[in-house]
């Protein structure tokens, strides 16, 4: 209604718009300054003229009010050059710019149409040209050479980068970002890109990975993932860049850093970060702009300073959230928190054992995936669980925490802890461990709220498999409650043998699907 | 054969000196005469009112995209009304976002500055400047035009597919668009399917009205119409249909052979994906190379945008500053230089791409070298304007103006982001957006604002509204900076984000967001009512009563008013001298088909 409102007003606006100009012109029809147009004229030279003095006026506020809500002065080597080379080039477009303007509708101010005026006759001038050739051509050259010099030190060859640097392998898909640390060797494990090495883990395919990693190869044993960018203060920094599925664009904002991520093409890119995080926090401190309160947190902005990850080139519809931290620290505690990390190959090697040793072609069917890695999870609240990186916990938290991922009615985790009596829905106590971190969960989002699903396999009377899958999930539901959450945020229904995850033709898969599943629903 | 059709026209006049007849060779109906009509004239209105159609549907798409960014939080029940399933809750679906900025960028690119800008123009005014009866061929820029609006078609009808239009850039990088999955890209199904064939219906439209104008002009100039004595206008139209010729064949060939890699498993564009955390089957092919031949044409397609425009504002300039223009062979030799040099640029779009930085420096050398051409060319504009009698009643004048300030605004940040270096923090930021906006989106418009008001006349036989010209002039030049000044401040903020609120980087910017937001608004509503006084004026605008009203000297203001096939009804006009004698001895203006006086020397 609103909306049709304001189509409404909008077009009686057009309209008297339009019938005053017509007016105007059918005045001027009649007074006959149509044949006169000096008039005319004469009031739009002095409009340029006003154009132009609150055009220049327009541009000085906005720039007095924005430049300092622009990103902070760069962090790193070159993006101090890149600065020197941008100010450089603001110098001289800078004085053309007011010059031009200033002529341009100076011009059309003082030469606007009188009566009795003649204009004058100037087709060329070679002198003139030959000196707005010769200057601009010369500015160009300056500004090219300088740029040549900044472009091919920021890209120094292999063999000028520095012997002791930081290498860091970036692959980032739709719509995240791995980071992948060389461990304490300092080397990666080598990737290949076969259909040996790259799909899914599974029980009996332990070895493989989206990446492509060979896990035979001894120097992958210590490397490990990361959720943030850390990076050394003062220490040249080579990022490797890869991407699985689409063009991506390394961007750090705040370090003058961006290169396309390309699949199958490598790029790199090469750069020195100089200030930690937290002297970046002390810098901003004196800025008036980033002692402003903020909102959110209720601090001031400079002590949530973070320095950002982002992908910078059009990669799909969650383009604009794949964010990740970045943090500079010093040498030293770079070097505990390395320390601090459990390889990824702990996780496979467990796999692999299981799996009994080198890669086989065991025939045996079942449970999907056990190559997971075990994982420290954090909340905010202070409580740490240590869990399987795909159990339900942590796929939990990771579906709440990425801001890229939507609540929608098909994104189910089964719970992979919980044990029921057989044939009934009383728990068993190992479940209480499982239970326990979700209700801490609950506790850490207080905004989320869930729903708990039962599902049976198919062996038996549906109606009795429904009543039990129903009754196991209140179960969970009135466990959960006792254990602290509000019984508002959280729902349950059985669904009896409907949505299998597995095929009920083996035991190992009537097992599976013997389950609890949750989905967020508000978050 | 067609030349030699239409040479015979010429030929036709030596035997009918008294021919006030002769142009009615064959009877018109109304489908030959508004639909598939052959003639010039009405082909180059054909364009005008599609590409004005096409104009208000790319705004339209810019004005929703920027509700979303000005306003992200807010909902708005009737996009929900009209779009459905993209804007559930009122709000637009990141999905759709991405959808819509694919699509405006494709329309306004393609369809309205590219066909509608030079279409128009290239099509009414070469026949006419030059003293030719039609076209090289008229069936073939009949064609042309059927084309074009079968590729607008096919681009409308993408809109309502049930995966939604394309939705990976208007510059369709592969892999995003070069697999043909959903689950990677809503957009890269059947929307893009259709967005290559409508693209290859529209290269097919540009290659034929390309190939016509070239002809035309090498051509058809009536007799004493020497290159040198070509207006500006026709210089300009004849490189950007050169232009055209020689590069859309490469868009056309990259989008080709990424359909194969689409439908039929070949790998130019794809290698080494692993999608849902398989490897697909496509080894060995590279996504840059498709950038390579996306800018070589992309490249140069921002000449063929933005020289009809400065062929335009040439020509209107000069002749409402009652002055020739200043340095016309400077003019034309900055028009060839820029052509030239438009082909060695490309990769300045790819710095960071992956490309090889090496091949980076040499291509900042020829970006920064276009400076020179481009420098001469609005220092001459600026000294035209000296010492003139500069008719600012006419909103054409002002649109030219405002148009050299534009292109001084919008260039000179190109001489930031065409150094590579600085292109690092710069690139796919808001400053870009800012640059390319302003130097070929705004400044064309400009342009083409100056053509249709200046040109109008000529056209429909009646004159624009010259007070509604002016609120339009003033209120486009102070909305279009509005918009797009400010987001060089937004330097460092990644364009093509739906939202910014995942960053604390980025999200420092909502109120600009929303100023920038309701600028576009305003701006969009100021051009409806440019299209109000079109349709207006074209009924019922003020009479054109002189042959000549702005005393120009080009030959079109030779031909009747009223129009007809073969524009002059007697013989065709011979031409004496170059088109900007005026303020010259003693007289107001010389036309043309004026002979030399005794004792004069042609200019």
């Amino acid at each position: 209604m609103a909306t049709l409102l304001g189509i409404i007003i909008v077009i009686c606006i057009l309209l008297v718009v339009f019938y005053v100009a017509r007016t105007v012109e059918l005045t001027k029809e009649i007074k006959g300054e149509l044949e006169d147009t000096s008039k005319s004229s004469n009031v739009q030279g002095y409009l340029m003229l006003s154009f132009l003095v609150f055009f220049f006026i327009g541009i000085a506020w906005s720039s007095y009010y924005f430049l300092p809500r622009m990103l902070p002065a760069p962090a790193s080597l070159h993006g101090v050059e890149i600065q020197k080379l941008f100010n450089i080039t603001l110098l001289f477009t800078g004085i053309v710019f007011i010059f031009t303007h200033i002529f341009l509708f100076w011009f059309a101010f003082k030469y606007r149409e009188q009566k009795g005026r003649k204009a004058y006759f100037f087709s060329h001038s070679n002198m003139l040209e030959l000196i707005w050739t010769a200057i601009p051509a010369v500015v160009m050259m300056i500004l090219v050479a300088k740029g040549m010099i900044t472009w091919l030190n920021i890209f120094p060859s292999t063999k000028d980068m520095a012997k002791d640097k930081l290498v860091i392998e970036v692959t980032a898909q739709q719509f995240k970002w791995n980071l992948r640390y060389p461990g304490v060797d300092g080397n990666f494990g080598e990737r290949k890109i076969d259909q040996e090495h790259i799909g899914i883990a599974s029980k009996e395919e332990w070895w493989k990975n989206e990446f492509g990693i060979n896990w035979e190869d001894p120097a992958s044993h210590d490397d490990f993932f990361s959720d943030t960018l850390y990076l050394v203060k003062n220490k040249p920094t080579l990022c490797k860049l890869g991407a699985l599925d689409v063009l991506h664009s390394f961007y750090l904002p705040h370090f003058s850093v961006k290169m396309d991520c390309v699949p199958g093409v490598p790029t790199t890119f090469y750069f020195t970060p100089t200030q930690t995080t937290l002297e970046k926090r002390q810098e901003l401190s004196k800025i008036p702009e980033w002692q402003k309160i903020n909102e959110a947190t209720g601090s001031p902005r400079f002590a949530t300073f973070n320095y950002e990850l982002a992908c910078a080139e059009l990669c799909g519809k969650s383009h604009y959230a794949m964010q990740k931290y970045v943090m500079v620290v010093e040498q030293a505690e770079y070097d505990k928190w390395v320390k601090s990390h459990v390889p990824a190959y702990e996780a496979v090697k467990k796999a692999k054992e299981e799996a009994g040793g080198a890669k086989s072609e065991t025939k045996e069917k079942g449970a999907e995936s056990t190559s997971a890695e075990m994982k420290d999870i954090k909340l905010s609240s202070g409580f740490a669980m240590n869990v399987s990186s795909t159990g339900v916990e942590n796929k939990l938290v990771s579906f709440i925490e990425d801001k890229t991922k939507m609540v929608d009615k098909t994104t189910w985790f089964s719970f992979d802890r919980l044990l029921f009596e057989t044939g009934k829905s009383t728990l068993k106590p190992e479940s209480e461990v499982q239970l326990k971190n979700i209700v801490e969960i609950m506790k850490a989002f207080p905004n989320v709220e869930i729903k708990l699903g039962g599902y049976t396999d198919n062996v038996g009377d549906v109606a009795k498999n429904v009543k039990l899958s129903a009754d196991r999930a209140n179960n969970v539901m009135a466990e959960l409650v006792k254990m602290g959450v509000a019984a508002s945020r959280i729902k349950a229904e059985g669904f009896g043998p409907e949505f299998p995850v597995a095929s009920n033709d083996t035991e190992e898969g009537r097992t599976q699907n013997r389950r609890i599943d949750v989905r967020v629903t508000k978050k | 054969m067609a030349i030699e059709e239409a040479r015979n026209l010429h030929v036709s006049d030596d035997h009918h000196h008294d021919g006030h007849d002769d142009h009615h060779h064959e009877p018109e109906t109304f489908l030959t005469k508004y639909i598939f009509s052959q003639d010039h004239k009405m082909i180059a209105k054909q364009f005008l009112f599609t590409g004005m159609f096409w104009a208000i549907v790319g705004a339209l798409l810019s004005v929703l995209f920027r509700m979303q960014l000005g306003w992200p939080d807010t909902s708005f029940p009737f996009l929900e009304t009209i779009l459905g399933k993209w804007a559930e809750g009122g709000k637009l679906s990141a999905d759709f976002y991405y959808a819509l900025i694919t699509m405006h960028g494709t329309i306004l690119v393609f369809f309205v500055l590219t066909a509608g800008l030079s279409g128009t123009f290239s099509n009414l005014l070469i026949p006419y400047q030059l003293g030719a009866r039609d076209m090289a061929s008229g069936f073939i820029n009949m064609l042309s035009y059927w084309f074009f609006f079968a590729s607008g078609l096919v681009m409308f009808g993408s809109l309502f597919v049930h995966t939604g239009p394309a939705s990976g850039g208007w510059t369709a990088y592969p892999p995003i668009n070069g697999v043909r999955d959903l689950a990677v890209n809503q957009g890269s199904g059947l929307g893009l399917d259709l967005w290559i064939l409508s693209m290859a219906l529209f290269i097919v439209s540009v290659l034929l009205g390309g190939l016509n104008y070239v002809a035309t002009i090498l051509n058809l100039r009536t007799k004493g119409m020497t290159m040198w004595r070509m207006p500006l206008t026709i210089w300009a139209f004849l490189f950007t249909a050169v232009l055209g010729i020689l590069s859309f064949p490469a868009l056309l060939a990259a989008v080709v052979l990424m359909q194969f890699d689409r439908l039929f498993g070949t790998s130019f564009y794809l290698s080494d994906l692993v999608i849902g955390g398989k490897l697909i089957d496509h080894h060995g092919g590279s996504p840059i190379l498709y950038q390579h031949l996306f800018w070589f044409l992309g490249h140069p397609e921002v000449y063929i945008i933005i020289l009809p425009a400065m062929g335009l504002v040439s020509e209107v300039m000069s002749v409402h500053s009652r002055k020739p223009i200043f340095g016309y062979r400077a003019m034309v030799i900055s028009i060839m230089a820029i052509t030239v040099l438009a082909f060695l640029v490309w990769a300045h779009h790819m710095f960071l791409s992956g490309m090889n930085p090496f091949a980076g420096s040499i291509f900042v050398l020829f970006t920064l070298i276009i400076a020179v051409p481009s420098a001469v060319k609005v220092f001459n504009w600026i000294t035209t304007l000296w010492r003139g009698n500069l008719r600012l009643h006419n909103p054409a004048m002002l649109f030219s103006i405002g148009f050299v300030s534009l292109f001084i605004s919008g260039g000179l940040t190109g001489i930031f982001l065409g150094n590579s270096a600085i292109d690092i923090p710069l690139h796919d930021t808001y400053f870009v957006v800012a640059h390319f906006h302003i130097v070929m989106g705004v400044a064309a418009f400009f342009g083409l604002f100056a053509g249709v008001y200046h040109w109008f006349p000529k056209m429909f036989g009646r004159h624009l509204n010259d007070t509604l010209g002016q609120i339009h002039f003033y209120g486009t030049l102070i909305g279009a900076y509005a918009i797009f000044f400010p987001m060089h401040f937004m330097t460092g903020i990644p364009r093509r984000y739906a939202r910014f609120d995942n960053f604390e980087f980025a999200n420092n910017f909502a109120d600009l967001n929303k100023f920038i937001s309701i600028a576009a608004i305003v701006v969009f509503i100021l051009q409806l009512m440019f299209c109000v006084n079109i349709i207006y004026s074209v009924f019922r605008g003020r009479k054109m009563k002189s042959l000549n009203p702005y005393d120009a000297t080009t030959l079109e203001w030779t031909t009747p008013i009223e129009h007809f096939h073969g524009n002059w009804a007697g013989e065709i006009p011979t031409v004496h001298r170059w088109p900007y004698d005026m303020s010259v001895n003693g007289r107001e203006f010389i036309p043309q088909d004026e002979p030399l006086s005794e004792g004069e020397v042609a200019h």
